[in-house]
């Protein structure tokens, strides 16, 4: 078994690593950048070495400056968590070349499936159904025109090049076409210098289910079951679930053995998520291969009681799988909300500053995931996750409102987050019902506003402090052995 | 003793005595009783009317952040100088026509140039935290009089990024 594991990320997913590590009696050294040097990743861990400025690509994203980091200090091998190098094959090969063990699939699955369109066209070679339309990549008017007809109507046009939203068209009818053609490539030229567009089936309603796998490298497969991740915000899912509330049985073995062949096609390794698009009829299409740990990994972990970090790892170290299809069981419901720095009074825009106090909800059946403490300054340069709060419940109902207890006791001060958003999403009657989709937000929640009940309470709060403040200062002035500073304790400027 | 306080944008005059724990608080002429069970430097505990509350506080400068019954405020102290502390809002306001960051971030993008011409709803610069760009538009039409950031600062929220100026005789318009 590894000796020592150096994680190459930060916040809360860094410490999650962390855990497990030294659950299995691995020691950790934890990188971080300038901002982060009392981060509870570098608190956690048994080492920490600074590797630079705060940008990304200085500290984070700098794989020679990682690497020499894992050399000095006699790493066996890598955890690159997600976002940040997890799905970098440079880092992979800078990792091989040292000699130090990547945790996650090989370098050829990972290059493959990092290419979309490539990955698409192969997974659909091999029978996987993939959303019609989406790999054909039309350069004239006319084949776009015979693509759409081909494909039936509505259709959607994107951007080759896009994201964001850029460069997006629905065309419900053939006359639109040619219009709204003209559109997509005007504002695919003007975002992305690139006017290639493409198009593909237009769904009104899709959910977005993915299937976590592991695979060994000895030619072992196992599937841990879908989430249900439709809840999502400009893209970003805030709500994750499993089991699906969508998926009957027989669904859920046709997606799991499609999910599975995805992987052996691509020879992946480690854990994996497949990720599929299911529209309103149930048809499911392959979307791509989430080549590292997933955000929302716990809500697999909470329902089968799998800790996949620990297999993540035993897979990397050559060992084989223990765990046979069969004994793999999902038990009750989990749900996951992701904690963000974000105002969600302000359109979401990232909240910063300092940490002034933090209490999680604890209590049967509640994870927290945190990548914060009390006194943290929170800085601007990455991701604004925070945290994340997962339960179980024997059921989805009791699951949703121990989901929106916990939220309501979640307490986080200094900073503004999206707390309330997510309470009032788990507590709303169509997510109750799981009239779920990944439009969900913007038909729900377009004009949500935070509910203020208790102003006066508030004012009340800040005028009673306000005053022990005072005699605090009073009783101060009249204790020459006390400082202002000692007396006053939670004066703060 | 009287304090002032802003709330969601409303000001609040707060009216407060204390008799041993028991505190009478009159808001906009609607009286408490608050009886302290519990208080320290995070929680307090109290009842009104029999009823009991949690609620957790922290101040940094002169913002009350709070926490009860599972919701959040931000309360602002708008009483005025006190203990040599500067009363300052850090709240960002388009005070003027000063356009100002809205959040701590980098300045990735400056699109507008000094003594420019700028209509209202332009971009002028984007500011980005966490990953994400944040575009600032001018708030008005008029011209640029000064930029006070350039690419790559750190700015904090509430920065004056960019001074526009109006056109003479724009307002009697």
């Amino acid at each position: 078994m590894f000796n020592k594991i150096l994680i190459a990320n930060r916040g809360e997913i860094a410490v999650r690593i962390i855990k497990t590590c030294q659950e299995m009696d691995i020691s950790t050294v934890a990188v971080y950048s300038d901002v982060d040097s009392t981060a509870p990743h570098v608190l956690f861990a048994d080492e920490a070495i600074s590797i630079g400025a705060p940008e990304p690509r200085e500290s984070y994203l700098n794989i020679e400056k990682i690497i020499e980091v894992a050399l000095e200090n006699d790493v066996d091998a890598v955890h690159p968590g997600y976002g940040f190098l997890s799905e970098n094959h440079q880092f992979a090969r800078a990792c091989e070349k040292a000699k130090i063990t990547f945790i996650g699939p090989s370098i050829a699955a990972m290059t493959m499936l990092g290419d979309k369109l490539r990955s698409r066209q192969i997974m659909q070679s091999v029978g996987i159904p993939v959303i019609p339309g989406m790999i054909i990549k039309a350069n004239s008017e006319n084949e776009i025109i015979t693509a759409a007809e081909k494909i039936g109507y509505p259709v959607l046009l994107k951007a080759s090049a896009g994201g964001g939203g850029k460069g997006m068209r629905i065309v419900e009818k053939p006359d639109q076409l040619k219009p709204a053609l003209d559109a997509c490539q005007r504002e695919a030229l003007a975002a992305f210098g690139d006017d290639t567009v493409y198009v593909e089936k237009y769904f009104r309603q899709l959910r977005h289910i993915e299937f976590q796998i592991l695979a060994d490298h000895h030619g072992n497969y196992v599937h841990l079951f879908e989430r249900e991740c439709s809840i999502q915000r400009r893209h970003q899912k805030i709500i994750e679930e499993s089991p699906s509330p969508l998926l009957t049985d027989d669904l859920r073995k046709r997606m799991a053995e499609a999910a599975i062949n995805v992987v052996k096609t691509a020879g992946y390794t480690n854990a994996g998520t497949v990720e599929f698009l299911v529209d309103q009829d149930t048809n499911f299409y392959f979307l791509e291969v989430n080549a590292r740990l997933q955000v929302e990994h716990p809500v697999t972990e909470f329902i089968t009681g799998i800790d996949l970090v620990r297999q993540q790892i035993l897979i990397a170290n050559n060992e084989r799988l223990q765990i046979k299809q069969a004994d793999i069981y999902k038990r009750g419901h989990a749900i996951e909300a992701r904690i963000y720095a974000e105002d969600p009074e302000n359109n979401f825009l990232p909240s910063s500053g300092k940490i002034l106090f933090v209490e999680a909800p604890t209590g049967p059946w509640i994870r927290n995931d945190s990548g914060i403490r009390s006194g943290l300054e929170l800085p601007i340069y990455y991701d604004p996750i925070l945290a994340k709060l997962i339960v179980w419940g024997e059921t989805r109902e009791i699951a949703c409102k121990r989901m929106e207890t916990a939220l309501k006791q979640y307490v986080i001060l200094g900073i503004k987050t999206q707390i309330p958003f997510l309470r009032d999403i788990v507590s709303h009657a169509e997510f109750k019902k799981t009239a779920i989709d990944t439009h969900f937000i913007e038909n729900h929640f377009a004009e949500w506003k935070p509910g203020y009940d208790h102003v006066d309470l508030s004012l009340m709060i800040s005028a009673i402090e306000e005053d022990t403040q005072r005699k605090s200062f009073s009783n101060s002035a009249n204790n020459k052995r006390a400082t202002p500073w000692i007396q006053v304790g939670r004066w703060q400027i | 003793m009287v304090r002032k306080f802003k709330v969601m944008d409303n000001d609040y005059t707060v009216d407060i005595q204390k008799r041993d724990t028991v505190y009478s608080i009159t808001i906009k002429e609607k009286k408490y009783n608050i009886k302290i069970i519990y208080h320290d430097q995070i929680l307090i505990l109290f009842k009104i009317n029999g009823k009991k509350y949690k609620s957790y506080c922290a101040k940094n400068a002169h913002v009350w952040y709070v926490h009860v019954d599972g919701q959040f405020y931000l309360v602002h102290n708008i009483s005025g100088k006190r203990f040599g502390i500067e009363q300052q809002s850090n709240i960002p306001a388009n005070v003027g026509l000063d356009v100002r960051a809205p959040m701590p971030g980098k300045v990735l993008k400056i699109y507008v140039q000094k003594g420019d011409n700028v209509k209202i709803g332009q971009d002028l610069c984007v500011i980005e935290a966490m990953k994400m760009e944040h575009v600032i538009k001018a708030p008005n039409d008029g011209f640029v009089e000064s930029i006070n950031c350039s690419l790559t600062d750190i700015v904090d929220a509430g920065h004056i990024l960019i001074d526009i100026k109006e056109h003479p005789g724009d307002e009697t318009t």
